[in-house]
């Protein structure tokens, strides 16, 4: 026990320790200093650049005030000119300018560097628009871009489910018992038909042995003792008990005639397992039912989707326009690009084709709009 | 092709508040003139569109370059640009600010001690503000403590680096060269000794005048290898290391920021100290007339500032 004393004190002392008394631990100067978190970094950067006579905002007066302008930003290596320059693109972008930053050029030949400024243009231009289009690009409204879709899918499959169990229970419970309603009548008819046609006869019977003979007077036993007296007395006993048994047949038919209640096996069809015996065909109805019903739905969704997608063209038509645009624009670029440096004489003859498409494309694409 | 690129820049200002504000940045990054003057005519067709405006960086050399060139290159500049903004080396205040925001320290009140320490990161970085911040963390990363006292420290480690800095970034030098190379590696490793030997009850006048005899003894040995045979040696000799003697002497007048010899005297502080850095700014350019600043320097300033 003695050697496990330092481990137990180690496990028991993490709930046992007390917290130390802050006021009562000595300061040390440096640390009981405010708490500093120093950012020693040397990038370009608009929000850390100070201002030393007011040049940012005089910049910006100037981009404000004029239709056009060219500004030079002149200095030693180091003195925060690319700073300079974002803390007016920050400022210009806050206004709800465009603005763009192109550090670094990839080559400095007139032509290719004024491509390269265009091919930048619009591709930061297709960035920003794309951004209605394709949603957000920062981490985090990536993730829960994501997540959003997850959860719409599970949803949308939740209520898929849900829905598809409601109108496959109506469905088949309307159908059932649309089925059973037309299937018992029609049973009920042919079963009231059969006992009214049993009643016929059971009645017919009386009437014929009712008029064969008055079973209302019938002779005293006694009188009957010779062999044909006792013959004729047999016969009407006879006759007596079939009469007594056709009028017992006779309450009993005319008392299923109005009994529905299942009972004796005339009432047989009233079990459902009957019916769905009846109908092998029923599953396949069902199971089509539901698939017509998944495909409406799915269907459904991608209509109100697609109109959602539709309204937001229409609330920014121009931002969409100008998307496509710069798209259609970065494709002529590549014509130019491809044409200047003659890359399309090793194509072959399905890649040569589509280039004729593209240049097809630029050039009944793009022009009207630009013309 | 510009015809088209200037449709699409209307076309991104009509949905973007009628501004379409595009910086080329790094066009510093190019040092040749004529390579400038080139890519300027180039692109000057899409400059000066109508709802656009357009910020360009320029090196200093480049303008500076332009502006001793023809007149033709000049109306180039001119008529390319509406306005040059100038960003020249910072203040002291802004000097202060500048390592008060490397710190994060905006809102607290510190010393003198803080304040000396201020002034020699301004001093050796020139008023770069980048090159403030890069000792800054020079300091951070040694364990200095800025604002406690240190400024010898301080200036210890901003001038060795510094001295050292120069023996690392020697390249090889050409045969005829190589003796005036080896001299002034000599100087700097002497130097080096100097500095390290230094401490904070060293008088500011001696160290000055110590690290002063060691370049003028170096510069008396190379005034006699280049220019023996010349008749007029008059004054300064011009060599190729005369920038990095201007930034020792630099260096070395620091030393009285660091201790506190060279103390405030009714505001003209800042007037002289910036001349310092006018030398510095001159160093690259014509370090002849760096020296000469620092000399004006050293004779009108320092007797009144000395203690």
């Amino acid at each position: 026990m003695q050697r496990f004393w330092p481990i137990s004190a180690f496990a028991f002392g993490r709930f046992l320790r007390k917290k130390p008394d802050e006021s009562a631990v000595p300061q040390d100067p440096v640390l009981s200093r405010p708490r500093l978190h120093p950012d020693f970094s040397l990038r370009a950067s608009g929000t850390t650049y100070i201002e030393r006579s007011q040049e940012a905002v005089r910049v910006t007066t100037r981009i404000d005030n004029s239709s056009s302008s060219v500004v030079g930003i002149a200095g030693v290596r180091g003195a925060g000119k690319s700073s300079l320059a974002k803390r007016v693109l920050d400022t210009c972008d806050q206004k709800g300018y465009f603005t763009l930053l192109i550090p670094s050029p990839t080559g400095y030949e007139p032509r290719e560097f004024l491509i390269a400024i265009f091919q930048r243009i619009a591709e930061h231009c297709i960035d920003r628009t794309g951004t209605l289009i394709k949603g957000e690009e920062n981490l985090n409204a990536l993730g829960l871009g994501k997540a959003g879709e997850l959860r719409r899918r599970y949803l949308a499959i939740a209520l898929s489910s849900f829905i598809l169990m409601l109108l496959g229970a109506a469905y088949s419970g309307y159908y059932y018992g649309s089925y059973l309603d037309r299937a018992v009548k029609e049973r009920i008819a042919e079963r009231t038909q059969r006992l009214n046609d049993e009643l016929a006869g059971v009645n017919s019977e009386i009437t014929a042995l009712q008029s064969k003979r008055s079973l209302t007077n019938p002779k005293p036993a006694a009188q009957g003792k010779d062999t044909d007296a006792r013959g004729t007395d047999s016969d009407e006993s006879r006759d007596a008990s079939r009469y007594q048994e056709l009028l017992r047949r006779q309450e009993d038919i005319q008392f299923r005639l109005n009994d529905y209640s299942g009972r004796g096996p005339e009432n047989d069809f009233l079990r459902p397992e009957a019916w769905y015996e009846s109908a092998p065909w029923y599953d396949f109805v069902l199971i089509l039912g539901s698939i017509i019903c998944t495909i409406s739905l799915i269907l459904i969704i991608f209509i109100l989707r697609q109109r959602s997608r539709y309204l937001l063209f229409r609330r920014n038509s121009k931002l969409i326009g100008l998307y496509y645009l710069c798209q259609d624009f970065l494709e002529f670029i590549k014509y130019q690009t491809t044409l200047g440096t003659g890359k399309e004489l090793g194509l072959t003859y399905s890649l040569f084709s589509g280039k004729l498409t593209s240049t097809n494309n630029c050039q009944t694409g793009l022009f009207p709009y630009l013309d | 092709m510009t015809a088209t690129c200037t449709k699409l820049l209307q076309n991104i200002a009509e949905v973007y508040a009628n501004k379409v504000v595009v910086c080329i940045d790094e066009l510093d990054k190019i040092t040749s003139i004529d390579q400038l003057t080139e890519l300027l005519k180039g692109v000057k067709g899409i400059l000066g569109q109508e709802n656009t405006h357009f910020i360009l960086t320029i090196s200093e050399d480049a303008m500076s370059k332009f502006t001793e060139r023809l007149s033709s290159d000049r109306n180039l500049i001119e008529s390319s640009f509406e306005e040059i903004v100038y960003l020249d080396r910072v203040d002291r205040q802004t000097g202060m600010h500048i390592v008060r925001q490397s710190l994060t320290a905006m809102d607290v009140v510190w010393g003198e001690e803080f304040e000396r320490a201020c002034l020699l990161f301004w001093i050796f970085g020139a008023g770069v503000p980048r090159e403030i911040k890069r000792f800054v963390f020079s300091c951070f990363s040694s364990g200095i403590d800025v604002y406690d006292g240190q400024s010898f420290s301080v200036w210890k480690l901003i001038y060795l680096d510094m001295l050292q800095s120069m023996i690392k970034g020697t390249s090889q030098a050409k045969t005829d060269d190589a003796e005036a190379q080896y001299n002034f590696l000599l100087c700097i490793e002497s130097l080096i000794k100097l500095v390290e030997g230094t401490s904070t009850s060293s008088q500011f006048r001696s160290v000055v005048t110590l690290i002063k005899s060691t370049i003028e003894k170096y510069e008396g040995n190379e005034s006699r290898d280049s220019h023996q045979n010349s008749s007029d040696n008059v004054g300064v000799v011009p060599f190729q290391y005369q920038s990095q003697f201007v930034e020792i002497l630099i260096g070395a007048i620091a030393f009285g920021v660091a201790t506190g010899k060279i103390v405030k005297q009714s505001g003209q502080i800042t007037d002289h100290l910036d001349t310092l850095i006018y030398a510095y700014k001159f160093v690259p350019i014509n370090s002849r007339y760096a020296r000469f600043t620092l000399q004006q320097f050293a004779k009108k300033a320092l007797g009144r500032l000395v203690v």
